[in-house]
């Protein structure tokens, strides 16, 4: 493992946490908000209303998870970088 | 047919606004594996807006509209659509056939509001006089009454509880009462609005409630139809059992002629909740002539008493709040409208407590004792109690054995009282007097119990073997024989508690195992049984060990003495010779 491992690892979480924040700006709640008794009113309404917010729920999820992911990528890079500093130790 | 109210241009909208977020959806970069569980989310809400809403909305916007605006003529004024014409009318949107028409269910809180407010606008006849609406009307009710927040508001937009109570409860009446037959279609329609109802009404008692304050309503309809409804309620236990008492009070004063089937119906909703069976008979024995008033069916009070005294849910205390005022009105009167093999199924899970000589109940042992002969009066009633042997034995066995903290004083003086009781001269007939004498060894078999070291469970049940060995005696004189009886009884006992100390002393090696066994009690020695055997176990002592003065005889002799002493055989013979104190 090199210091560039540690910087394309540092990368990827950069990305993922980008990406983190993309879930979380998609507009699902507005949706839900305009699929209420405003718009609709019936058995449809109810279920899709409901359907919505499960869809909310799960991107919400995925975007902590993503987040998630990009922490442990950050400890993995800092472990290489550890890692490196040893090696050049034992090489003096 | 379910129908599906929109605004056009706010469902067009949704479309647009479903497709801005697949957009956004499809542009997020998802291609890092550590992102695989982010890319498999962001996939499945594409899947359910594309091939889910979109598809559906689509349809909703393409079908021709039923009306717009909405003729009240129409088949959209009828109850089933009540939600959709609010909205069509109220508001002027289209109206289309709900792609979920077919989910039975749902039922959205929009539907439960207009419903509810449908219906405090309909006169409950036009329901019940329409079997298939009031067919929906039940179903719709069932959704509504799984979930108590749709139960809630369905209260807060209905507000004519009475009014549908007593409709319900007038067409009931009318229907006879009772229990619905299987061809009378009508009245089994009539019985699942009734229970719709009071599961909503069910609904909205929240628990935190006090519960005098529950369904204040139920007060206001007449107290047949609060009466119906009782049934229903699945409220806690305390809410319940305050609602019955209300409901059991107002049946007195039903001026319509209601109050005996009024009384009915309380009575078979309280047996239909049996936890509350203990606290309703309380109250309404001492306070509310639960056994003095008017029924169509009678034994209803028999059956409600038998369940709130119920030995597997009632401790001692309760049934003695349940069965002492109403004993005592039958020495006090006015005398309970209750059958006489009634009050013997209620005082036989309990005959160690009417006959303990301890402190029982608030009252003292000569008063339970003339509550428990008041109770057996009738030849019937002694029958009757006979025949419930299996509860005697089990009353005796939970309050002298499980229950551990009776002496045996107590224990003997229940055991010759209930030999008094059983060997009644009324019980007539060979096979109930083997009853009751089987009885009478079941229980002395419990002496064993009284052992501190024996092995209850196992000898016990060995020595009542033993006891059952016996012959019932022959029949005497009445009076003579129940003073016989109970000598015989506490002689079984005793000769019990002997056969299993010698067992014990053999099995432990103490004694040789070819030693002859302790005599047996034999109530047909032709001699008073409990000195017929005492001779015969002086003479068996004298074969163990040491003789009488042996370590093994003391101590045998001394558990003997426990249960039957020399002084108390004396009173016996005095008193079977020569009859019982003050009797005459």
């Amino acid at each position: 493992m090199s210091a560039s491992s540690s910087q394309i690892l540092r990368r990827r979480a950069d990305a993922l946490r980008v990406l983190a924040r993309r879930l979380e700006a998609v507009p699902l709640q507005q949706l839900v908000r305009r699929c209420g008794t405003d718009t609709w009113v019936g058995p449809s309404q109810q279920h899709w209303e409901d359907e919505l917010r499960r869809c909310a729920t799960t991107l919400a999820r995925a975007a902590e998870d993503t987040r998630g992911a990009a922490r442990r990528l950050e400890r993995q890079a800092e472990d290489i970088d550890a890692l490196a500093v040893i090696d050049r130790g034992a090489v003096r | 047919m379910r129908f599906l109210a929109f605004d056009p241009d706010q469902l067009l909208a949704l479309t647009v606004r479903t497709r801005e977020v697949l957009v956004a959806l499809a542009s997020l970069p998802t291609d890092d594996p550590a992102a695989a569980d982010a890319e498999r989310a962001v996939r499945e809400v594409m899947r359910t807006l594309q091939l889910g809403l979109l598809p559906v909305v689509r349809r909703v916007l393409d079908s021709p509209p039923l009306r717009a605006p909405v003729d009240p003529r129409d088949d959209l004024d009828a109850l089933p659509a009540a939600a959709i014409r609010e909205m069509a009318v109220g508001r002027g949107w289209a109206v289309a056939v709900d792609p979920r028409e077919d989910d039975p269910t749902r039922i959205t809180p929009g539907e439960v509001a207009a419903l509810a407010r449908r219906l405090r606008e309909t006169e409950p006849h036009e329901v019940f006089d329409d079997l298939r609406t009031a067919a929906w009307l039940a179903g719709e009710l069932r959704l509504i009454a799984a979930d108590p927040a749709l139960c809630r508001s369905f209260d807060h937009h209905f507000g004519r509880w009475a009014a549908w109570a007593d409709e319900m409860a007038e067409r009931h009446r009318l229907h006879g009462g009772g229990a619905a037959s299987p061809l009378d279609g009508a009245r089994q329609q009539l019985d699942r609005l009734v229970h719709a109802f009071g599961r909503v009404a069910s609904g909205t008692v929240d628990l935190t409630d006090h519960a005098a304050d529950a369904l204040g309503w139920f007060d206001d309809v007449r107290p047949y139809a609060a009466a119906l409804l009782l049934a229903s309620l699945d409220v806690p236990l305390g809410t319940f059992t305050g609602l019955a008492l209300r409901t059991w009070r107002r049946a007195d004063s039903a001026h319509d002629g209601t109050g005996p089937a009024t009384r009915d119906l309380v009575l078979r909703a309280v047996l239909l909740h049996p936890a509350a069976a203990t606290g309703f008979a309380t109250t309404a024995v001492v306070k509310d002539g639960l056994a003095h008033r008017e029924l169509h069916h009678p034994d209803l009070v028999a059956q409600l008493l038998v369940a709130a005294t119920d030995p597997a849910s009632a401790t001692p205390d309760d049934a003695g709040r349940v069965l002492v005022p109403l004993l005592r009105s039958l020495l006090d009167g006015p005398r309970p409208h209750l059958r006489a093999t009634a009050l013997a199924d209620l005082v036989a899970p309990w005959t160690a407590q009417f006959l303990a000589a301890d402190h029982e109940w608030g009252v003292s042992a000569a008063e339970r004792s003339r509550m428990l002969r008041a109770a057996l009066h009738d030849t019937e009633a002694m029958e009757r109690f006979v025949e419930r042997a299996d509860e005697i034995v089990a009353g005796a066995r939970r309050t002298f054995v499980d229950g551990g903290a009776r002496s045996i004083a107590d224990f003997n003086s229940y055991l010759g009282a209930m030999g008094v009781i059983l060997m009644d001269q009324r019980v007539r007939s060979t096979e109930q007097r083997r009853t009751a004498w089987d009885t009478i060894c079941n229980i002395a078999g419990m002496a064993t119990a009284f052992i501190p070291w024996a092995a209850v469970g196992i000898v016990a049940s060995a020595a009542v073997v033993v006891i059952h060995n016996q012959h019932t005696p022959d029949v005497r004189a009445a009076q003579t024989e129940s003073l016989f009886m109970a000598d015989a009884a506490l002689t079984q006992a005793a000769a019990t508690v002997v056969s299993t100390m010698f067992a014990t002393y053999v099995r432990r090696g103490y004694l040789p195992d070819d030693l002859a066994p302790p005599p047996d009690a034999n109530p047909n020695s032709g001699d008073v049984t409990s000195a017929d055997y005492f001779w015969r176990f002086l003479d068996w002592q004298d074969t163990l060990p040491g003789g009488i003065d042996g370590d093994i005889a003391g101590e045998i002799r001394a558990a003997l003495y426990e249960v039957i002493s020399p002084a108390q055989i004396s009173e016996h013979v005095w008193w079977i010779a020569n009859g019982f104190p003050g009797t005459g």
